[in-house]
């Protein structure tokens, strides 16, 4: 078995470079001047990589739709209404 | 054939060649309830978390820069790293890799037990600093999250050594391949939950 031929090996390497970028983008080299989109772009990086995790380790791309339904719409209601709350108190 | 039903478990594997891809849930019914059940609980975490974050963010903001972000960076590659061993147990197992789930396994184990050995230092310093979950909001959730986070590492570390005690016999049958997804699935969300965890607690600014 090959592992640099399977998906999860690139999907890793995505979900590290993810991390490291998010870090970065913190840490490092900074985006913006304005903290609020920093957070933002983190919180959205971050909730990609939960979709991926959710998609391809999880392999809910290939589950029954209401699974799938599921997912997609908690990843998308979360990370909105984190971003709704957070924004709503920062500014 | 292969059975498309959306709603049931796959039993037969699907010829090659064929057009369309069917759907199958990854392990059983009951742990794809517990994982979206412990999905719904930890939305709740975390929206609590960031309402309460912008009723006082000078406390938070302040408190945050006492974490070492570095640890929370580590904790986050070693589940990630740990996750994909397990991904890639499944996939051994199911193309009936004789030996290779059980070394995935023990590297899914490795950097589970790196994660918790790291959980550990990071609690240890926050200690020696005089800080605990009564020093304020921030450290209340800091703690209050993580930790139950961490039990559920340790409940997902108990798991992995069940599957690991069940590949030294082999995965042979569709109840064996069920077994491993199941478990995995379970490993994936304790990563997932991380992930955003990470981002919450160490990187909102």
């Amino acid at each position: 078995m090959n592992i640099l031929k399977l998906r999860i090996t690139w999907i890793w390497a995505l979900l590290v470079a993810a991390t490291c970028f998010s870090w970065e983008s913190v840490q490092g080299f900074q985006l913006f001047s304005d903290v609020r989109w920093a957070t933002a772009l983190v919180m959205v990086v971050a909730f990609i990589k939960v979709r991926f995790i959710m998609m391809e380790f999880m392999e809910i791309r290939q589950a029954p739709l209401p699974l799938r339904i599921f997912a997609d719409v908690w990843v998308a209601a979360v990370c909105t209404a984190i971003l709704v709350m957070y924004w709503a108190n920062a500014s | 054939m292969t059975i498309t039903a959306p709603d049931r478990v796959e039993t037969t594997i699907a010829p090659a060649g064929a057009k369309a891809k069917a759907r199958r849930l990854p392990g059983e019914e009951g742990v794809w309830l517990f994982i979206c059940g412990d999905m719904m609980v930890f939305a709740v975490f975390f929206l609590t978390f960031i309402y309460y974050r912008g009723l006082n963010p000078a406390i938070y903001d302040a408190s945050q820069l006492k974490l070492n972000e570095f640890w929370g960076l580590i904790n986050t590659l070693f589940l990630l790293t740990s996750s994909w061993c397990v991904a890639a147990a499944v996939h051994a197992a199911r193309h009936g890799k004789e030996g290779l789930p059980t070394k995935f396994l023990v590297g899914a184990m490795v950097f589970g037990g790196a994660f918790v050995c790291v959980k550990i230092i990071e609690y240890g310093e926050k200690f020696a600093a005089g800080i605990n979950v009564l020093t304020n909001e921030f450290f209340m959730f800091y703690f209050m999250f993580t930790g139950i986070h961490l039990v559920h590492v340790l409940i997902g570390l108990g798991v992995l050594t069940f599957l690991l005690n069940k590949s030294r016999k082999g995965y042979r049958s569709e109840t064996d391949i069920q077994i491993i997804e199941g478990g995995g699935a379970f490993w994936h969300l304790v990563d997932l939950l991380w992930v955003v965890l990470f981002a919450l607690l160490y990187l909102t600014r």
